[in-house]
């Protein structure tokens, strides 16, 4: 009989465990540096309010530059060695173009309508990674003397900050050709890269993830401040205090506060909500919509951009 | 003062038996004095380092020197000026042996071996002082060694979490 609530104790205790859900798995993704963009001439010009801007053409960059392809595949292969494949920048841009023609080819039978689409889809639509890795080289000539200064960078494409970095020069060679020289390269600093990748996950599995969450308000004209107060507290301090109650060891901050405007950076997102389902900014952000909603009786919407960022505008949906 | 004896007992206890575990450790475990440094960049999934190791006998085993190229490469790291390499330690450091004890204990006794392997024609015997130095270039494989640390749950991998 002791045996039978041994093991039923020790099923139940089990229970939680079994249905803890995965945490959600960054995606990463290798690009070309803007600065070997500019070197190597993969860029393009165009006038954003009168004010001329280049940025880099990554689709000509991928489909000119040999030596690109080669790192960028080296660099995926790398990766899958270690159980973490990589988003594939071309096949990404490839995708891409086909989905935007596919939208607007695809019509209702019923009705003809087509596929709606904001213009915020359209601006999102567009290769992007929660780990940005940027890569660029150099082949330095000293004489017959041959050798490649390297650099690879991960950055955390919501916080903006540089979760891992290698960089270096290879040996010199007199004989070796360019795409050796950059293979030797790409090996010989993977590990060190990886490694700082592998603490920047385990960081962000015992203190959460490291996200940035803004509020807004929409200029419906009904006039809503955070400066309003509700029951003798300002807006403001109460999405303050829900922030503080709700992120991991209260980790936070509150870096802009306007009237109009709440800017939280650095916040901690449990990995995990109180279900055991896995958690991101969206779902963490929802939390705090609901919240609003049914302490306040005020509508949001919410708009994310991948894992890590997300709008809270409050007003209207 | 008997009852001062009685209160630190356990603590003597355990700090004899720390004392006599780490002591048959390094019994079991001989590790020869040796430094490590890179040889160049070796073929994908291997690491290229040249282990010398300082004995009073000149016929140091290949085993032996391959226990120490293994031991470097997961407690160490190393680098290398000519080559301008550096790499850090697969296991982390020295601490992560004594806190997996028992699995390293095991892992030098011969799993090791297959891990690393001699660059024929390499091995250079020179004599320092009262001792001589036995300096042998080793391919090992990192890869290997890095999934197989990962499945045994003593490292983790990029995936652990996800």
């Amino acid at each position: 009989m002791k045996n039978k609530y041994f093991f039923l104790t020790m099923i139940l205790s089990a229970f939680p465990l079994l249905m803890l859900g995965q945490a959600k798995k960054p995606t990463l993704m290798v690009f070309p540096a803007d600065n070997w963009c500019i070197e190597h001439g993969y860029t393009q010009t165009f006038k954003n309010q009168g004010k001329e801007t280049r940025v880099p053409n990554y689709e000509k960059a991928i489909q000119e530059d040999m030596d690109l392809y080669n790192v960028i595949t080296k660099i995926g292969e790398l990766m899958s060695d270690q159980g973490f494949p990589l988003e594939d920048l071309s096949q990404t841009i490839k995708s891409i173009n086909q989905n935007a023609t596919e939208l607007e080819m695809t019509t209702s039978r019923t009705s003809g309508a087509t596929i709606a689409e904001t213009p915020l889809d359209r601006l999102l639509t567009r290769a992007k990674a929660d780990i940005i890795v940027e890569v660029t080289w150099k082949v330095n000539k000293v004489g017959p003397k041959r050798s490649v200064t390297y650099t690879l960078r991960g950055l955390d494409a919501y916080t903006n900050k540089q979760v891992a970095a290698t960089t270096g020069t290879g040996a010199p060679s007199y004989t070796a050709e360019t795409p050796v020289l950059l293979e030797e390269a790409v090996i010989e600093k993977m590990d060190g890269f990886v490694a700082q990748l592998q603490a920047h996950f385990d960081d962000l599995l015992a203190n959460g993830r490291e996200v940035n969450i803004n509020c807004r308000i929409f200029n419906n004209g009904r006039g809503l401040t955070f400066e309003d107060e509700f029951g003798g507290e300002e807006l403001i301090e109460i999405i303050d205090n829900w922030m503080d109650e709700n992120t991991q060891n209260h980790r936070y901050n509150l870096s802009d506060a306007t009237e109009t405007t709440l800017v939280f950076k650095q916040v901690r997102i449990p990995l995990y909500n109180a279900k055991g389902r896995a958690l991101d900014t969206r779902t963490f952000t929802a939390d705090l919509r609901k919240y609003l909603k049914t302490k306040l009786n005020i509508d949001s919407k919410i708009f994310t951009v991948g894992l890590g960022r997300a709008d809270l505008i409050l007003g209207e949906k | 003062m008997k009852d001062i004896l009685k209160i630190f007992k356990p603590l003597w206890v355990l700090l004899i038996f720390c004392l006599c575990s780490s002591s048959l450790y390094a019994k079991d475990n001989p590790m020869l004095h040796y430094e490590i440094e890179g040889a160049g960049t070796g073929a994908q999934g291997t690491y290229l380092i040249k282990i010398h190791v300082f004995s009073k006998n000149k016929k140091v085993s290949e085993d032996e020197v391959a226990k120490c190229a293994v031991h470097g490469v997961l407690f160490r790291g190393f680098s290398s000026k000519e080559f301008r390499q550096r790499q850090k330690p697969i296991a982390g450091s020295a601490l992560v042996e004594q806190q997996h004890e028992d699995f390293f204990t095991e892992f030098f006794k011969t799993a090791y071996l297959n891990y690393v392997q001699a660059v024929q024609g390499s091995r250079v015997v020179t004599k320092v002082g009262k001792q001589y130095r036995v300096s042998v270039v080793m391919s090992v494989a990192k890869d290997q060694l890095k999934k197989d640390l990962e499945a045994a749950g003593i490292i983790k991998g990029l995936n652990n979490g996800f």
